[in-house]
């Protein structure tokens, strides 16, 4: 419906050369002749030819297609210019930003921001805070890791790595390379303990709580099963915390170990678990090497443990390929910016738990993977979306078109039959695919069993021949020495017997040469033995050896049989029938939410002149579902990071730090930027002096983070302390006391009250004041011109501790 | 009075000063007086003035749970289940107690006169003896070895204990000695633990010198009226739910002397005693005076890897007098009935004795105290071995007594937590209460 009329403000997709080989954006929108033009970034895959559209177009039509009733206007500008720089860098604009960019006229000029921000250093600093919240939920790593971390993220950030590329290292990560141990984080803060992790990588890349499931099925949920955690599981359960000599935290990993389960309730289980991706594919030919080719480095008391085959590492190779991970990431990075998932909670991803927009989700997955898991290109297209730039302003109930409303409900009932009979043909097929599936694996489990059966025969009879040729070799050792002493000794006694042939008589060599004679003999008769010992241990090892190429048979033939290849096929086949099928009943509970929906609009049309309390209630109902379906802009609770770091930009205390951090920089500046020159040496200092800045922050922000909020609860709460804190704490107090160049200093020496009204609201809220506004400042200032300061300080803390800057609107 | 600096273990957790034993034991009673100091004549409590009126409008208001937490690891032998006589049992004797035919250790004196108000689980066995993992464990009823995933006992109760409308913390944490922040998990920092290091009211209770209270109220009916405005754009519970937070902050400043523990009589400060516990204990009593669901008060120091028994006898002189002080004062004010009492450790302590005198880190047969609401009292839960190592009857672990205590005050532990639409259990579902301690 309505979601087209936005299109004729974006203009086709030429592309522009704009994009560093890093994937770092510059500015990747140009004003041409007037027309505006929006690029993909060449050498990152265009979105799906199948999208019929950039991506943000897209999302506008989808949207729009399933809205019921009206959609909200355009959000102004100045809730455009305060909503994506809390969303791109973290914090509210200075007022000269807000004031030069209210005051543009051109066109494409939101555009332009969103490609300014998008390369400003604080992207890289805001993406670093909420991903660090995400993935590390709070949960500070020892010593310093927890620095390295941050460190590493806000690089990984400002060089646009792939997101999957920064999953994989954290996932692989032992801590042992210097370059990568920032990464060993996500492993070390949950003490890298098998349980902790199955359930962090479960709900952080796959958007699936296995949790309840560790013991047993869900009682109530049949999707979620025992069998899954211990599939993910076993990628990890060989995995452990290894603390070296050195004091660092390592991650160690053991080359053997099976998974084996049994329900709590109904005793039923399995041995020998395949680890498995979520509703994904098994690793069912996991190569076993032999005993002696085990391991890189042992595990031992004093180095942790490095396998040859590494389970975690194979866990990170199949991230890439996953269906679920490209969901769990697009719908993660939305919710970024829409402050709930498609997909909510962001880790309840499962049958009983529907998308709002299932095709979307399914699309933007795909198009986040062809934009290699880069952020910037696939945020800028979140943001460029007119969904995103809705106003929060939400239409009124005069806007509702009741008639529209009843043919929508008609082509929606009409719709059910259809989309039911494809919701049912492909749910026959997804069950077909999985029964094909799991026959198939059923056999092949019985045959794993087989083989991890061989391979432990393989595996004895592998140490066997090895201790069979150590004896061999011994008994070589034996026999050399025997023979050479033998022939020695035979020798002299040639000699000695050819001596006593040329001096016949002389009685002390005949003597010689007959005890010579005879040790001869003896030693002939020794080197015999030994021989015959060595030809025994020689049969021996060449019988172990034997037996090994025949076990290594065995365990190749049992392998073929297991049939990988095909049951990979059929899995894959499974899989993504089974999300088509998924993604079906999802459209069909979707239809009869919009049914519902449409009902009840009508409902409240009848309502109002009858019964205004529950019209109202009703109202409230319909306004919450316009939200999740984007048909309203969201109010969304500024994380800590963004109301502590907005509060000092309202104030001007984060000026004051910048400045600050800046001149800490330039005084002494690091070895990397005393080295730099030229354009890399003034990137640097800024991301110096970001990092500096930071630094100093730190105490700032911890507080905060307790304060305000908790990456485990996905709900606002708003806490007494929280307003204790704003009320009372000195940190606060002096942001609002006069000083330097702050916000209360500049407003002190401004004599007009529309005036300081103006300065302060643009300042604070991002906006100019009404003309109620600038009276209310004036009434409030008029009676304190004794204590002016005090009563401007006053002002500010009411604005700065109002709900609109409480909440992204 | 001499003060030295001792600490019983290299940890950072126990670095507190070790005051001499005669002042510790109030100069009256040496270790010889310790033996069968039970009865009559101590006078603990003589004259209390209760107040029904306060009683009866706490009742209305719910109930409680104190949590007294033994930083480092009490030794159960030298309390709750002594062993005298045998190759572990030390060098302390064990004395009857007010419940016929119970024995603790003479290091308790006071307590034993209360122990028909408590009982004691003699049973635990966790498995555990690392001090993070323990207190995390003890005090979130869940296995947690990493720190991350429950809520503290005392946002539990917050959560489901807090009555509509009250201002003052649901969940208050009094810090002497020892760490701990009572984190909410998924119940979100509303529930959190609000702290009073060293007894002081709690961060940001005061109005900053510069700031009056009409200035305050002045400029709150400024934000209120930007509030206004604001809300004609768009309303929703969140935004309410901030502006009430405003609301009840300057309700809760009206209300700061709860946090004044100096306010109460110089009568009742000095039967508590001059030392930091017993100025925590009395606090206690005043915060669950004023309907404060849930109040723990730290005494630390017990992590006796050498002078175990010396450590005792300083650690639990200091204990036993202000805490039988406090069971006597919340039967008689009558808050006992509505106000569970727990005494807990992260674990107990070694039967073995070391080579230093010392005990070590012992989570497999050790004790912890439960009493007042719904409680059966002067009940002996499980038993260990004649030397204490190992359980004989009854194992149970943080969970069973995390379930024992929300069912105690009235909340159905195998239930849920909803928040934003996910169902979190509020105790481990793999466990349930000890059903014979409840009535």
């Amino acid at each position: 419906m309505a979601a087209c009329k936005y299109r004729s403000a974006i203009g086709c997709g030429v592309s522009l050369a704009l994009w560093s080989a890093k994937g770092r954006a510059t500015l990747t929108a140009v004003a041409c002749m007037g027309i505006f033009l929006i690029a993909a970034p060449p050498g990152v895959a265009a979105p799906p030819a199948s999208l019929g559209g950039p991506l943000h177009e897209v999302i506008d039509v989808i949207v729009g297609e399933q809205a019921v009733g009206p959609l909200a206007e355009r959000c102004s500008d100045a809730d455009f210019v305060r909503r994506i720089h809390l969303d791109l860098v973290g914090v509210i604009p200075t007022a000269a930003t807000v004031r030069s960019f209210l005051a543009d006229s051109a066109d494409d000029k939101r555009a332009r921001l969103i490609d300014t921000l998008l390369v400003d250093q604080a992207f890289a600093r805001h993406m670093m805070f909420v991903l660090d919240a995400m993935l590390l939920e709070r949960i500070s790593p020892p010593g310093e890791l927890a620095a390295s971390w941050r460190e590493y993220l806000f690089t990984a950030l400002a060089d646009d790595t792939p997101l999957d590329e920064l999953a994989r290292e954290m996932l692989v990560s032992d801590g042992e390379d210097p370059a990568t141990r920032p990464a060993s984080a996500f492993l070390v803060a949950r003490n890298a303990e098998p349980v902790q992790l199955t359930r962090a990588i479960g709900r952080l890349f796959f958007g699936r709580d296995l949790q309840c499931a560790q013991c047993h099925d869900h009682p109530l949920d049949d999707d979620i099963r025992q069998a899954e955690h211990q599939g993910l599981f076993a990628f990890v359960a060989r995995t452990s915390l290894f603390k070296g000599k050195d004091n660092v935290l390592r991650v160690s990993e053991k080359a053997d170990g099976e998974v084996n389960y049994e329900s709590v309730f109904t005793k039923e289980g399995e041995k020998g678990v395949w680890p498995q991706l979520p509703g994904g594919l098994a690793l069912v030919d996991e190569p076993r090497p032999e005993p002696a080719v085990a391991y890189t480095t042992s595990p031992s008391k004093t180095s942790h443990g490095v396998p040859t085959f590494s389970r975690r590492a194979a866990l990170a190779a199949r991230l890439v390929d996953d269906h679920m991970f490209r969901r769990n990431l697009a719908n993660r990075i939305w919710a970024i910016f829409f402050g709930r998932g498609l997909v909510h909670p962001l880790d309840g991803f499962g049958a009983e738990n529907p998308s709002s927009h299932p095709r979307l989700l399914a699309m933007l997955a795909d198009a986040f993977r062809d934009y290699e898991f880069r952020l910037r290109p696939f945020v800028r297209e979140i943001v460029l979306s007119e969904t995103y730039q809705r106003s929060v302003d939400p239409p009124q109930p005069d806007a509702v078109d009741t008639k529209a409303l009843d043919h929508l409900i008609a082509r929606l009932e009409a719709e059910r039959q259809t989309l039911d009979s494809a919701r049912a043909d492909l749910e026959s097929t997804a069950t077909d695919a999985e029964t094909r599936w799991e026959t198939m694996a059923t056999e092949a489990h019985a045959v794993h069993l087989e083989r991890l059966a061989v391979i432990a025969g393989r595996d004895s009879a592998s140490t066997a021949c090895a201790a069979a040729s150590a004896a061999a070799a011994k008994t070589r050792e034996a026999y050399d020495v025997a023979g050479q002493i033998s022939e020695g000794v035979s020798a002299a006694a040639a000699q000695a017997a050819r001596a006593v042939t040329a001096v016949p008589g002389d009685g002390s060599l005949e003597s010689l040469a007959t005890v010579l004679a005879a040790q001869a003999t003896k030693r002939a008769a020794a080197a015999e033995v030994a021989a015959k010992a060595h030809a025994e241990k020689e049969a021996a090892a060449k019988a172990a050896a034997v037996l090994l190429t025949s076990a290594r048979a065995d365990v190749d033939g049992v392998t073929v049989r297991l049939n990988a290849e095909a049951l990979g096929v059929a899995g894959r086949e499974a899989s993504a029938t089974r999300a088509a099928a998924a993604d079906a009943a999802h459209e069909m509970r979707r239809l009869e939410d919009r049914l519902q929906l449409a009902r009840d609009i009508l409902r409240h049309a009848a309502l109002i002149g009858t019964d205004h309390l529950a019209a109202e209630n009703a109202w409230q109902s319909i306004l919450d579902r316009w939200t999740r379906a984007g048909q309203v802009a969201p109010l969304r609770p500024l994380s800590p990071e963004q109301l502590a770091l907005s509060v000092q930009q309202a104030t001007g205390a984060l000026a004051a730090r910048q400045a600050s951090a800046a001149a800490a920089i330039d005084k002494e500046p690091p070895e990397q930027l005393a080295k730099a020159s030229g354009d890399e040496r003034s990137e640097i200092r800024a991301m110096k002096v970001e990092m500096r800045m930071l630094k100093d922050a730190t105490g700032l922000l911890r507080s905060a983070a307790e304060l305000f909020g908790d990456a485990l609860t996905d709900g606002f709460q708003a806490s007494v302390n929280q307003a204790l804190y704003f009320g009372n704490a000195a940190d606060i107090q002096g942001q609002l006391t006069p000083s330097g160049h702050n916000l209360v200093a500049t407003l002190t020496t401004i004599s007009d009250a529309g005036a300081v009204a103006d300065e302060a609201y643009v300042a604070v809220l991002s906006r100019p004041p009404s003309v109620e506004e600038q009276a209310d400042v004036a009434v409030f200032l008029e009676p304190r011109s004794a204590d002016r300061p005090q009563a401007l300080s006053e002002l500010v803390w009411a604005l700065v501790s109002s709900n609109e800057f409480r909440f992204n609107h | 009075m001499s003060r030295t600096t001792i600490p019983a273990c290299r940890s950072l957790e126990h670095v507190v000063s070790r005051r001499s034993l005669l002042h510790t034991m109030g100069g009256v009673i040496g270790l010889g007086g310790l033996n069968g100091a039970v009865g009559p004549g101590l006078g603990l409590c003589g004259g209390l003035a209760a107040s029904p009126a306060i009683a009866e409008a706490v009742k209305t208001g719910g109930k409680r749970v104190l949590v007294i937490f033994l930083h480092g690891g009490v030794s159960q032998l030298e309390s709750w289940d002594p062993k005298p006589g045998t190759d572990t049992g030390g060098p302390f004797r064990a004395i009857p107690t007010s419940v016929p035919g119970v024995h603790i250790s003479e290091l308790l004196p006071h307590t034993a006169r209360q122990m028909h108000r408590l009982s004691i689980i003699r049973s635990l066995d966790t498995r555990n003896g690392d001090h993070g993992r323990g207190q995390r464990e003890m005090t979130s009823g869940r296995d947690q070895p990493a720190p991350l995933d429950y809520p503290h006992l005392g946002a539990v109760v917050a959560k489901t204990a807090t009555p509509p409308g009250f201002s003052l913390p649901g969940h208050i944490l009094v810090r002497g000695g020892g760490g701990g922040a009572g984190p909410a998990a998924y119940l979100g920092p509303r529930y959190a633990g609000v702290v009073m290091d060293n007894g002081e009211p709690p961060a940001h209770t005061a109005r900053p010198e510069s700031l009056t209270m009409e200035a305050d109220q002045r400029r709150s009916l400024l934000r209120a009226k930007v509030n206004d405005r604001f809300a004609g754009r768009r309303r929703t519970a969140e935004t309410d739910a901030y502006t009430q937070s405003y609301e009840q902050a300057l309700d809760l400043l009206t209300q700061r002397h709860v946090f004044d523990v100096s306010l109460e009589s110089q009568r009742d400060q000095d039967r508590y005693g001059p030392h930091e516990f017993g100025r925590h204990c009395l606090l206690a009593r005043r915060l669950l005076e004023h309907g404060v669901p849930f109040v723990q008060v730290n005494h630390s120091n017990y992590d006796t890897h050498y002078e175990n028994f010396d450590f005792h006898i300083e650690q639990l002189g200091e204990f036993d007098h202000p805490f039988a002080t406090l069971m006597e004062d919340l039967t008689t004010r009558g808050l006992l009935e509505d106000t569970l009492v727990c005494v807990m450790s992260e674990f107990g302590r070694t039967p073995r004795i070391n080579d230093r005198y010392g005990r070590d880190h012992w989570g497999t047969a050790w004790s912890v105290v439960l009493g007042g609401a719904g409680i059966q009292p002067g009940a002996i839960i499980g038993r260990t071995n004649a030397n204490g190592t190992a359980v004989e009857d009854r194992k149970v672990d943080h969970g069973h007594v995390f379930h024992t205590i929300l069912r105690a005050i009235g909340v159905n532990s195998s239930g849920d937590f909803d928040v934003a639409g996910r169902s979190h259990p509020i105790a481990d579902p793999a466990k349930g209460p000890i059903d014979e301690l409840l009535t």
